[in-house]
């Protein structure tokens, strides 16, 4: 079977894929992470160390994604599959595709729960899974250019929202309430790093798929890096202050703790409750997220398939997401399971497990290189 | 021969067979040999055309139908003009019968050949041409005889007869049907199968007036007018280099609507100017209305709301965006001009930021943008919050709240929709009736209706409040197109917010940025350069930069040349000191004057 040329024409700029981190790894990780019983049981108040280390691991697992993307310039990752492996790499696609999807499912139902749970709670989870999903495909189809461009000011107004929101706690920090860092073993706090991480390898998603269309990718490294390290800092920091301000405890037994923090803190007496414009700040940044796994979903479809244009694929596409993220995890209790047990176990095998032997039997072979590729 | 005016003639032909009639008419008359080998020519060219018009009719493709046509209208646009002035004048009142306007005033020059000279009332000045054309070919001392053998009749027409600074020839029935139709005189002599086209426009045009769509307070007051001469004068009044250029063009197979392509060389991109004109060119149309329809049949996105090409009536402003590398489009009979290409926040600045100091301007450029975004979401955020997210509310607001809906009988979706509807429809009403009714329906509608709606209990006072805020922030808008799409898309934002609360505002935003972050308005993107971020230009949306820190043109538009004033004009404190008192200047200390 032939393998398609992406036939996405876009380009997008090293800032541009860089700021898409943030829309990637944020939104919904900011609801749950800090909260999550991976990290605050097993590495408990150091769950801010598990934290910093998840993302400093990522970072590290996430230089093969980043080597294969120079390696292979103007291809993505799945094309370098079905190129070099030939039937093999199909079915591992076919795959890659598979848990893009799953992955989008669950991500829509766990910002959809959230909204749910503090924005609307008589409303259904599906009509909000829906037009959020709505709102992503309609970006998927303008193209990685487009989203690249809502990320400008999604990923702002979600930093702005979080930045805001630990300011403004500042009022309310209690530093008595936090025990002394690394009163937990080694070993567990990482063990706490394993969720956090595959939360940031979601990052790969973007060496895969839009890499290939930066206008410069040499400028990309340092860009692209410290956004993960920022948001990795970004989360922890939530974390630290939630335990500060509402209590270790407290913190723990929250499923979404970022919102019971802003539910505490209010900017000025005149308003009592501001979770809801937070989270309403939050989620363009959430849109972008699954308007680029839909992206990237229908981008390597079609690619599979040597098809000319990927914009039909993206509403089944989308649609399939829907589907799963209203039977795949029906409750939070699911979110939390599956985000501790089966979002650890694809997103190191698609994020670092699979790049990692394609480099090195690519590198064997001496396969690659420039001249494999195409333009970049 | 009378003078004619062939609105009173009979006949059913269309021009074209009555045209062909003619020269059969004059071919069966005897005709020297010459004559009659050039009749030859023309009846051959006619067949040519009616050949073609038969085979344009047999096609059934529609674009090979109208690729036929064309090629034989511009056939016909080619046939030469007969020596016999007979035929000619056959052929012209052919072409316009059944015009009032057609005049064609026969007589002799004063050598004794005959001449007739035709125009469209109206469109010339008729004194000019009595005075000017007519008079020194008739009874002045001609010089046709005086001048050299080897001159044509018309080298020597125009070199002593016609007191006009514009004459051309015309050897083609296109080429001077043309010169007619734009408002020229048209002098034909016999024996000659060339034509003068003489200018002598004089039709009446309207004074130069303040825009009424875009008053400024301390801008200047004059704006464009319906007359396409006068714009380009206006121009280049403020532009006075030989790099502003004037690209002329017509657009309309019928209408022949005269449109200009001004830019400043060596500014604006070859790129964009290419682009502009081909545009213009490829539009095969009957007659563009207005600069309205050039607008829908050239932009970018031809079924978005949002406008991708600048209107505007000022020459300030056309001016303004000239220097920055941008393009205007001037087209005739109509005061506004297009500009591109055009950002989505170049709507949200005014012409009056430039005549108030940077910190003003810049503080009302940010209300602007605050209120535009207001406009589009403040009715769909209360309805959001008062339906879904009363907690949000403060205790005591919210009670304020209930207690003024006690008795409302519609949600607060509903009661938005209607209330929003009736501003709309006061507002469009308003417009339509003269001025002194409009403002008094207005004021009575908003006033009169809106007190007794709360009164009887249909409306809450604060949904009032609201509409009435809404309406007002959206006149802070400068651009009319802007404010229309803001205020249309201000109903599926509140359907939204009546569905899913403030997630359903979100969404209904993201839709609108997921478009905007699409569109692009002759190559630049729609939100640059906030979408893609261009970190040296990104201010300049909000702020308005000093004029002396003002460099640099944007990057967007100007690619070259870029470069608009030297660095330092920043006005400085003097750096020599100021002279002392009993200075040798004899000038005294501050405050004081010199003896």
């Amino acid at each position: 079977m032939p393998c398609a040329r992406a036939p996405e024409g876009g380009q997008i700029s090293a800032s541009q894929a860089a700021g898409l981190v943030f829309a990637i790894v944020l939104p919904p990780a900011v609801l749950y992470l800090p909260s999550l019983h991976a990290v605050v049981v097993r590495a408990g108040v150091d769950g801010r160390i598990s934290m910093l280390v998840g993302a400093g691991t990522a970072m590290l697992l996430l230089l093969v994604s980043w080597a294969l993307a120079f390696r292979y310039p103007g291809r993505t990752f799945p094309e370098m599959l079905v190129l070099e492996w030939g039937r093999l790499g199909q079915v591992l696609t076919g795959l890659y595709v598979l848990g893009l999807v799953i992955h989008g499912a669950f991500q829509a139902r766990a910002f959809g729960q959230a909204i749910g749970l503090t924005l609307l709670p008589r409303t259904p989870v599906l009509p909000i899974i829906a037009f959020q999903l709505v709102v992503a495909v309609w970006a998927a189809r303008k193209g990685i250019e487009a989203i690249a461009r809502i990320n400008v000011v999604a990923a702002p107004l979600m930093l702005l929202g979080l930045v805001t929101l630990l300011i403004l706690a500042w009022r309310d920090l209690q530093l008595d309430r936090l025990p002394p860092a690394w009163s937990a073993p080694l070993v567990d706090i990482l063990r706490g790093a394993a969720a956090p991480l595959a939360w940031f390898l979601e990052a790969g998603l973007l060496a895969h798929i839009a890499f290939p269309y930066v206008s410069n990718l040499r400028r990309v490294t340092w860009p692209y890096f410290l956004c993960l390290g920022l948001a990795g800092v970004l989360l922890s920091g939530t974390l630290w202050i939630s335990q500060a301000v509402l209590g270790v405890h407290l913190a723990r037994q929250s499923i979404a703790v970022v919102e019971k923090v802003a539910r505490e803190v209010a900017p000025v007496e005149f308003f009592s409750r501001v979770e809801a414009l937070y989270l309403a700040v939050w989620q363009p940044a959430s849109i972008v997220e699954f308007a680029v796994l839909i992206y990237g979903a229908a981008l390597v479809t079609a690619q599979l398939f040597a098809l000319r244009e990927y914009q039909s694929l993206v509403l089944p596409l989308g649609l399939l997401m829907v589907i799963g993220g209203a039977f795949l995890v029906p409750g939070v209790a699911d979110i939390i399971s599956f985000s501790t047990q089966v979002v650890p176990v694809y997103a190191v095998l698609f994020g670092f497990g699979l790049p990692l032997v394609f480099l090195l039997v690519s590198l064997g072979r001496r396969a690659g290189g420039r001249a494999a590729g195409g333009g970049g | 021969m009378p003078t004619s005016h062939h609105g009173e003639r009979e006949g059913d032909d269309t021009s074209f067979d009555g045209l062909a009639e003619a020269y059969w008419a004059a071919e069966a008359q005897a005709l020297p040999g010459e004559l009659r080998e050039a009749s030859q020519a023309l009846r051959q060219g006619l067949e040519r055309y009616e050949a073609t018009l038969d085979q344009a009719a047999e096609s059934l493709d529609r674009g090979q139908r109208l690729q036929v046509l064309l090629s034989g209208t511009a056939e016909l646009r080619e046939l030469p003009l007969s020596p016999s002035l007979d035929q000619n004048v056959q052929s012209l009142e052919a072409l316009f019968r059944h015009a009032a306007d057609w005049v064609l005033r026969p007589f002799r020059l004063a050598g004794g050949r005959r001449a007739v000279v035709a125009y469209l009332d109206g469109m010339v000045d008729v004194a000019v041409i009595d005075d000017h054309l007519v008079k020194p070919l008739m009874y002045d001392a001609f010089p046709l005889r005086a001048g050299p053998v080897t001159a044509t009749v018309q080298e020597v027409l125009k070199a002593h007869a016609i007191a006009a600074s514009q004459v051309r020839e015309g050897a083609t029935l296109g080429e001077v049907v043309n010169g007619i139709l734009d408002g020229d005189a048209l002098l034909l002599v016999d024996g000659e199968g060339v034509g003068l086209i003489v200018s002598q426009r004089g039709w009446q045009k309207r004074a130069l007036s303040e825009p009424p769509s875009e008053s400024t307070i301390r801008g200047p007051r004059e704006g464009f007018t319906e007359t396409l001469r006068t714009n380009t004068a206006l121009l280049r009044r403020r532009l006075r280099t030989p790099s502003l250029k004037f690209e002329a063009m017509t657009v309309g197979t019928l209408s022949r609507t005269d449109v200009v392509i001004a830019y400043l060389d060596r500014i604006a991109t070859d790129a964009l100017v290419e682009e502009v004109r081909s545009r213009l060119e490829r539009l095969i149309i009957d007659s563009p209305q207005d600069v309205q329809s050039l607008d829908e049949l050239i932009r970018d996105a031809p079924t978005s709301l949002f406008p991708t090409i600048r209107v505007t009536e000022r020459p300030d402003a056309v001016a303004g965006e000239l220097l920055e590398g941008r393009v205007a489009i001037l087209a005739a009979n109509t005061p506004f001009v297009l500009v591109v290409p055009a950002t989505f926040w170049g709507h949200f600045q005014s012409p009056e930021d430039y005549y108030h100091s940077f910190y003003v301007a810049s503080a009302l450029r940010l209300l602007r943008i605050v209120f535009a975004f207001l406009a589009l979401t403040l009715p769909a955020t209360y309805v959001a919050i008062t339906t879904f997210h009363a907690d949000m509310v403060p205790t005591s607001l919210l009670i304020t709240i209930a207690a003024a809906r006690e008795g409302v009988p519609f949600p607060a979706l509903l009661e938005a929709l209607m209330m929003e509807v009736m501003f709309e429809v006061l507002r469009e009403a308003g417009l339509r009736l003269p001025r002194q009714v409009g403002q008094a329906v207005s004021i009575v509608g908003a006033l009169v209706i809106g007190e007794a709606a709360v009164t009887a209990g249909i409306v809450s006072a604060p949904m009032v409040i609201l509409v009435a805020m809404t309406g007002i922030a959206s006149f802070t808008i400068p651009s009319y197109e802007m404010a229309l799409a803001i205020r249309l898309l201000r109903f599926p934002v509140l359907l939204a917010a009546g569905f899913l609360g403030l997630f359903g505002v979100g969404a209904a935003i993201m839709f609108i940025l997921v478009h905007l972050a699409d569109l692009r308005s002759f190559s630049v993107p729609y939100l640059a350069p906030v979408a893609p971020l261009r970190l040296g230009r990104v201010a300049s949306v909000f702020v308005r930069p000093p004029f002396w820190a003002q460099i640099f043109r944007p990057s967007l538009t100007a690619q070259f040349n870029r470069q608009r004033a030297v660095g330092g004009l920043k006005p400085q404190p003097p750096q020599t000191p100021a002279p002392s008192a009993g200075s040798p200047d004899g000038t005294g200390p501050e405050g004081e004057d010199g003896p």
